[in-house]
């Protein structure tokens, strides 16, 4: 299956028009969606109309993803096409308004044909807690995609879209990409714009593409990164052509550093297996490996979950059942009306996050749990700094672990949220990380994904390192037949 | 600290929430072993810490205060479930 990058040529060269390779991923997607379930809402008649519309005006070399089918987790707006969160709660939620990030899709003439399945609210690392049914692994169906962008990672993998868009609040690109055998990017915290993303975390949440090569990442982030003055939290720099990075096919002069925190205990023998290899094929590129230590990292779960669940109980206050969102038909009286509508309209991992929060910002308690938190997110970020003041990036595992089976931890909320061990502390910090398949777990027969993490605004690096990687582990194509 | 039921019920009522007295006992130990893993922080020096809540530091950028039309005020209101003319409807208040 053509990556992204060879579907635009393509595309430029009149060798297939926008409108058939729209067609030939619709059809992808009414083949292989009631199995994986990645899709909530697919685009047919708009998408279809949209690459017509490109197709009369005839293609477009300035526009890098003329024509080119993508798809955009359903926490993103889409002016038009219901944005649900993957949420009974915003199940007929229409957004009168494209966000900045499918904005910039859009100039750049993508074809989005449809909004992916997630974890409601992207609060999960499986994506099973979708009011709109699980998402299936396309690699073994029996196991989760990882999340919360757990559909987007999917439908790429699934062949169904070139690339799509997610959001990594704690992981949420990197470890789905890493579970599907995709590439991700998780960009620095303000470099692209978070207007029109339903905020779950505003100070951890980040907009970034998911693909099937580094390359394709690269041309995606190109076009969704820049300011926007509707998010006070943008970046004020311009965009760049990441591509430009992509030259080297080697590591010479480039020096890793290997967190040893995050090579530690808990890591499944299969993943540890394919990740040490991955360091030795650094070597034979001529990275430098040296150790590094980040000695607060490990607090990140604790951090993590008190900070993001903060944020959360205060930003999902918004949804009260009047002004968008799912109502309850009799309310008896105001009270009832909010108690209700938010009861009945929010799945369980989302009612517990939003307590959690409320107990840690609660009276009392705040200086305790919030302030105490967010120290420790102080001494976390001052970690990556000095460790990454003596390398280009950071390297580690994704994830301890390897997909496991649907429904097989989804009763013990900390055991899942131990899970996120090694993405969630590259969101407290505000870093830049591209998770990237390094192999194949001897194990489980699953992607193992590795990251590649670095300093504040500098994804070149991480492109430029990623790409030579990609060319010594292989790219993994999406999968063609399911098991 | 024990989280009781009396907790659970206060910390819903401030979230605007319900909680099923069938998952009462569940969200009591839930909560009860989450916050406990969470107490693990306690154990790290944080004298003289400065706080960071968010990892973009610098002052906020501000637009200048303009009016400009950005929505039709139809649009806005067509996902309301409940409206009247121009407005919002909620349940008699006073």
């Amino acid at each position: 299956m053509l990556t992204l990058a060879e579907a635009r040529d393509r595309l430029l060269k009149g060798e297939c028009t926008a409108v058939e390779l729209a067609k030939a991923c619709l059809k992808r997607i009414a083949d292989t969606n009631p199995a994986v379930n990645a899709c909530i809402t697919i685009r047919e008649a708009d998408a279809l109309e949209e690459a017509a519309a490109l197709d009369k005006v005839g293609p477009d070399s300035a526009k890098p993803l003329w024509g080119v089918p993508v798809v955009v987790k359903d926490c993103i707006t889409v002016k038009g096409t219901r944005t649900t969160c993957g949420s009974r709660m915003l199940e007929n939620f229409i957004p009168f308004y494209d966000a900045f990030a499918v904005r910039k899709l859009k100039e750049a003439g993508a074809v989005i044909i449809a909004k992916t399945n997630m974890d409601e609210f992207a609060m999960g690392s499986s994506s099973e807690t979708s009011y709109f049914g699980p998402v299936r692994n396309p690699r073994d169906l029996s196991r989760v995609p990882g999340g919360s962008s757990g559909g987007s990672a999917a439908a790429v993998a699934a062949g169904q879209a070139f690339a799509a868009l997610g959001t990594d609040t704690g992981g949420s690109i990197r470890q789905p990409a890493a579970f599907c055998g995709c590439v991700g990017i998780k960009p620095t915290y303000g470099r692209v714009s978070r207007f029109g993303a339903v905020a779950y975390a505003s100070s951890l949440d980040q907009i970034g593409p998911m693909a099937r090569s580094v390359e394709d990442c690269a041309i995606m982030l190109s076009a969704i990164a820049g300011h926007d003055p509707k998010d006070s939290t943008s970046a004020p720099r311009d965009g760049q052509d990441y591509t430009a990075s992509l030259k080297r096919g080697d590591l010479k002069g480039v020096t890793l550093g290997v967190p040893k925190e995050f090579w530690g205990e808990g890591i499944t023998d299969g993943v540890r297996k394919t990740c040490a290899e991955a360091l030795e094929k650094a070597k034979a590129l001529g990275a430098q490996i040296i150790d590094v230590s980040m000695p607060h990292a490990l607090h990140s779960v604790a951090v993590f979950y008190i900070i993001a669940t903060a944020e959360a109980s205060s930003n999902l206050a918004r949804f009260d059942g009047v002004r968008y969102g799912y109502r309850v038909p009799d309310p008896r009286d105001l009270a009832d009306l909010y108690i209700r509508s938010r009861t009945e309209g929010f799945g369980e991992e989302v009612r517990r996050r939003i307590m959690l929060g409320t107990y840690t910002l609660s009276s009392g308690f705040y200086d305790a749990y919030y302030k105490k938190a967010a120290q420790v997110r102080r001494l976390i970020q001052q970690d990556y700094h000095a460790a990454l003041a003596r390398c280009d990036a950071l390297i580690a595992p994704v994830s301890p672990v390897s997909p496991w089976k649907l429904g097989e931890i989804s009763d013990d909320p900390l055991k899942m949220y131990l899970m996120d061990i090694f993405t969630l502390s590259l969101n407290l910090a505000g870093l830049p990380g591209l998770s990237l398949p390094a192999g194949t777990d001897c194990e489980t027969n699953m992607p193992t994904g590795i990251q590649l993490m670095g300093k504040p605004f500098d994804e070149s690096a991480l492109f430029a390192i990623g790409h030579a990687l990609e060319g010594a582990f292989g790219r993994m194509s999406a999968v063609e037949t399911f098991r | 600290m024990p989280i009781t039921e009396k907790d659970v019920r206060h910390i819903a009522s401030l979230a605007k929430l319900a909680v099923p007295d069938e998952k009462m006992n569940m969200f009591c130990s839930q909560f009860q072993s989450i916050l406990r893993y969470m107490e693990r922080l306690n154990a790290i020096d944080t004298t003289n810490v400065e706080p960071l809540y968010s990892p973009f530091e610098q002052p906020i950028l501000l637009r200048e205060d303009k009016v400009s039309r950005t929505a039709e005020p139809g649009e806005v209101l067509a996902n309301a479930a409940k409206r009247h003319d121009q407005f919002y409807a909620v349940p008699k208040i006073v």
